[in-house]
């Protein structure tokens, strides 16, 4: 690098003996007072060596300074202009900074681990994959034996978090059970208090946790008197032993609440300590030893995987083998696996940002194309003198750098707000850090300038090209823009309509979906509803104890007097998952035909309150014999079977797989999913005692007013067996999670669309005003010779729009062309909504409309002879 | 404009080379320098003592035949002329004759 710098430098014939006069001295000063000390001298002598032009540089700055001020001179002429101008530019920044800080909190951000290149993830190679989880016997065999690396694990878990055992907390935060080396290993730091340490997994060792920092200021006011207190976890007294660092997250998706050790495991959850005979499945990360690469110790640890008894992956027919281990590196969150569909995400966000930036940036473009065009004068007389065209260009350039400077400060102050309401509208877990640091500091400062550069680009080139002759000679300040930066205007005019049109598009369509929603009918007793999720302990619960406990609990829940009905699914409505299967030969706008498919017991119908249309649904007796027959929703018999009888026949039509299923009935079409996109029809089968997955079946409970009876619920719930901890869900915050999502999305891209409307409108006011004002004696003479006022505003109107329509139209048929993608996200809405479309139109017309028209009426309303005269 | 009087900065660049006998380079005359006058000094000031220092035809130097210590770069050697030592000695004679007249008429 040092190299590359002392090449460039003009050093003219000393070169060489300068160049490596200078390496042996840093080489020499490096060795004997560090590298700094090094550079630090090395740069003092660069300086030294340079040819001597300190008048040179001096005038530079007093030059760039003079530029500088009259920069400012210039917007204090025109001060509305160009702080509209400033202020759109600085929203646009905003957008940009809150969209940076929110993707550098989430996705970018390191796991602030001590020396995250030697962090791996350590995965399971098995026959034909990668599984990325494996029993906790697999990891503690393999941490006695691997040489090479450390190895530590964790899973994740939810708690109830309460300061008191009086309180409840309704809500469930996020709890990584990890080794006790874990939090060592990483390097994760204790601000207050302990970090956890190996020997919090020794038997006998007193339940502890560790808090996240955040969660700790938000949760707990930053207490620092509760360090080292007793904190409740779902009921459960444990030692609150330290605050961890908060630039700690370690390499997980979410940073976590708490961090507990595996040795506290047993006493949280009220379940058998962990150990080599416990089900849990765990994630297993490593630390390589000092100068081993990451080959060796995948080798070593392939080794012992191979070795190690009982860790293939289960499925029905018989267990895979292992055969190796796999590490990636777990640094930072682009180290992930799945990296690739990250830097997409990234990459489609900051696309969007982009667009509205170049609207903002086509903006202050315009602005000073016109201000270069009404300062032709002011620059031919400085040519005249003799400035050179560089300086002239200096000067354009050191402008629009300034707006673009100021811009980018408001827009970071302007952020400190937006970031935390949007953090809030998604719904980001507040464990995540989203104070600006300096990577989002130096990202405004970058597109500040940037967006400066970009803006003052073209209008510098026209600008410095003034003609000398021609503007000297004309009489005239007011002598026309060339016929070339009349285009480049136009041009941009064009872009800002054609970005502004797909983003008002996107916009209405969310906007539409939302308020679809809201006024759409479910089809079934949504506010009647509530969802029982069980979770049954890690061991000691076989598919007969489920069984049992189901039976149990069902008979202890239908006793309950304000309970109506109950019933088990597995999939109860909005409650997260859904299964899918694709008919294929059906797909629908390029939309693949997808079919819900859901099992459940004999009451459910009734308990979801499903609309009979035809037939019946199947019986007791049917769930009991696991019967082969299936309820169908009517979009099924309107797209497979026509005008056929449904009743009887068999669903070989769907799929060959539901061949020997029969159709008993046929309900009303319901919307049960939180998936976003177009649900095509569910069909409903008996979920027999038998079924394997019965334990990840719920309880759907129906009351007359659900919430009332959550507690006592699950109180009852935990007679039936107490080991099994029950956690209820209401199907109404389900469906407002969803509608939440959709108002988030409609009211974040309506905000978007919006400013880049204001910033189209602006631009186009801006340049009309210009424009206007440079063609005031033709309109006078226009008018001088007989045009009305009308004709006039006719004409301005009319030339100031042509450029607004052609970008209208090719932004309108890019967004056709796009919008496809945005149908899954719609909730049935047709991507090609006339009235979405439409309203998107007309929208940008009228607003386009109104920023020509004024300044049009001033143009026609002004004194011609008071004009004419001067 | 100093003539063909020596400069401090230069008296001490010249005695420095002296001092280094042959086959000193720029590199040895920083450190020399820097180490006896006890201040951080500057390449660019030692290059342009030296441009003088030849320019008054004190210093002669010659490009040096590439060594593969130094990366295979060719370094320029610098030494002291005859007339380069004569004034070092001149200027020792004048700054002693002055102190010595210092110190006896103290004494007296």
């Amino acid at each position: 690098m040092i190299r590359l710098l002392l090449r460039l430098l003009p050093l003219g014939e000393r070169r060489q003996e300068v160049e490596s006069d200078l390496l042996e001295l840093f080489e020499a000063r490096r060795q004997t007072r560090g590298r700094l000390y090094a550079y630090w001298r090395l740069l003092r002598d660069l300086g030294s060596v340079l040819p001597p032009r300190a008048s040179r540089k001096r005038g530079g700055i007093r030059s760039w300074l003079l530029d500088m001020r009259y920069g400012l001179r210039l917007f204090r002429k025109h001060p509305a202009v160009i702080g509209a101008t400033v202020v759109g530019l600085a929203l646009a920044i905003a957008v940009g900074t809150t969209v940076f800080t929110i993707l550098n909190a989430s996705l970018i951000r390191s796991y602030g681990m001590a020396n995250p290149e030697s962090v791996v993830r350590v995965q399971l190679r098995v026959d034909a994959g990668i599984s990325t989880e494996w029993p906790y016997h697999g990891f503690a065999g393999m941490r006695e034996r691997a040489q090479q690396s450390q190895l530590a694990a964790s899973f994740q878990d939810g708690v109830r978090f309460a300061m008191s055992p009086a309180e409840t907390s309704g809500r469930i935060d996020a709890v990584l059970l990890v080794s006790g080396n874990y939090l060592p290993l990483l390097g994760a730091q204790a601000v207050i208090g302990r970090t956890l340490q190996p020997s919090d997994d020794e038997p006998g060792a007193a339940p502890v946790v560790v808090v996240n920092h955040r969660f700790w200021m938000l949760r707990m006011n930053g207490d620092r008197s509760v360090v080292g207190k007793t904190i409740w976890l779902s009921g459960t007294p444990v030692t609150l032993a330290g605050v961890i660092d908060q630039s700690f997250t370690g390499p997980v998706d979410k940073p976590p609440a708490f961090w507990a050790p595996f040795g506290s495991y047993g006493s949280i959850y009220r379940d058998r300590p962990m150990s080599r005979t416990s089900a849990a499945q765990v994630r297993v990360v490593a630390r390589l030893a000092d100068g081993v690469a990451r080959t060796t110790a995948e080798q070593e640890l392939s080794a012992i995987a191979v070795g190690l008894p009982d860790v293939g992956l289960r499925v029905e027919s018989g267990t895979i083998p292992v055969t190796g281990a796999r590490l990636d590196g777990a640094g930072s969150p682009l180290d992930a696996p799945d990296s690739a569909g990250l830097l997409i995400v990234i990459a489609v966000i900051l696309l969007i940002v982009g667009l509205v930036l170049a609207l903002a940036c086509a903006n202050v473009a315009n602005l000073l194309l016109a201000g270069a065009a009404a300062r032709a004068r002011e620059i031919g007389v400085r040519l005249a003198l003799g400035a050179s065209r560089r300086r002239i260009l200096r000067q354009l350039l050191n402008e629009s750098l300034l707006i673009g400077l100021m811009a980018g400060a408001v827009g970071l102050l302007l952020s400190l707000w937006t970031v935390p309401v949007v953090t809030r509208a998604i719904g980001l877990p507040e464990t995540y850090d989203v104070k600006p640091d300096l990577a989002v500091i130096l990202f405004t400062t970058a597109i500040g300038v940037l967006s400066g550069i970009a803006a003052g680009l073209a209008p510098a080139r026209h600008g410095s090209r003034g003609d000398l002759l021609g503007v000297l000679k004309s009489q005239s300040a007011q002598a026309g823009s060339s016929p070339k930066a009349t285009r480049t205007r136009r041009l941009f005019i064009g872009f800002q309509a054609a970005a502004s049109i797909l983003l008002l598009v996107t916009a209405a369509l969310f906007l539409r979906a939302a308020v679809h929603m809201v006024r759409i009918d479910l089809g079934f007793d949504a506010d009647r509803l509530a969802a029982v999720a069980p979770s049954f302990p890690r061991s000691g619960f076989d598919p007969r104890a489920v069984e049992t406990y189901w039976r149990s609990a069902l008979e202890k829940v239908r006793a309950m007097p304000a309970v109506e009905r109950a019933s088990l699914a597995l999939y109860p409505p909005f409650g997260g998952a859904v299964s899918l299967r694709e008919v294929p030969g059906m797909a629908r706008r390029g939309l693949a035909y997808r079919i819900y498919e859901n099992r459940t017991d004999a009451e459910y119908f009734a308990t979801a309150g499903f609309r009979l249309v035809r037939g019946r649904a199947y019986s007791v007796d049917d769930v009991r014999t696991n019967a082969p027959v299936a309820v169908v929703s009517e979009s099924i018999v309107r797209d497979f079977f026509g005008a056929e009888e449904p009743i009887g026949a068999s669903l070989s039509a769907v799929s060959d797989q539901w061949s020997s299923l029969r159709i008993i009935g046929v309900v009303g079409e319901a919307l049960t999913a939180h998936v976003m996109g177009p649900g095509n029809g569910t069909i409903y089968r008996p979920l027999s005692p038998s079924n394997s997955d019965l334990g990840a079946a719920r309880l759907v409970v129906r009351a007359e007013n659900p919430s009332a009876i959550v507690r006592d619920l699950e109180q009852v719930l935990l007679t039936a067996d107490a080991r099994v901890r029950p956690s209820t869900t209401l199907v109404v915050t389900g469906i407002e999670r969803y509608m939440d999502e959709l108002k988030v999305l409609a009211g974040m891209s309506g905000a978007v669309a919006l400013l880049a409307l204001v910033l189209a409108v602006l631009g186009l006011y801006g340049v009309t005003t210009f424009v206007v004002g440079q063609r005031m004696w033709e309109m006078h003479v226009r008018q001088a010779i007989g045009a009305s006022g009308r004709d006039i505003v006719r004409l301005l109107v009319r030339q100031s729009l042509t450029p607004v329509m052609i970008g209208l139209t090719v932004g309108l048929a890019i967004a056709l062309a796009a919008v496809r993608v945005l149908t899954p996200a719609l909730s049935g809405i047709n991507p090609y909504d006339p009235a979405a479309i439409g309203g998107a139109v007309i929208v940008l017309f009228g607003a386009a409309i109104a920023a020509v028209i004024s300044p049009a009426l001033r143009a026609a309303n002004a004194d011609p002879a008071a004009v004419l005269r001067q | 404009m100093k003539g063909d009087k020596l400069g401090e900065f230069e008296e001490f660049a010249l005695l420095a080379l002296y001092a280094l006998k042959d086959g000193a380079y720029g590199v040895p005359v920083q450190q020399y320098m820097e180490q006896h006058i006890g201040r951080d000094v500057t390449m660019g000031a030692v290059y342009a003592a030296l441009a003088r220092l030849e320019e008054k035809g004190y210093v002669r130097s010659v490009m040096g035949e590439a060594t593969p210590v130094r990366g295979g770069r060719a370094k320029r050697h610098y030494e002291p002329t005859p007339a380069g030592v004569k004034a070092l000695q001149e200027l020792r004679r004048i700054r002693e004759r002055m102190w010595q007249a210092i110190e006896s008429r103290g004494r007296a």
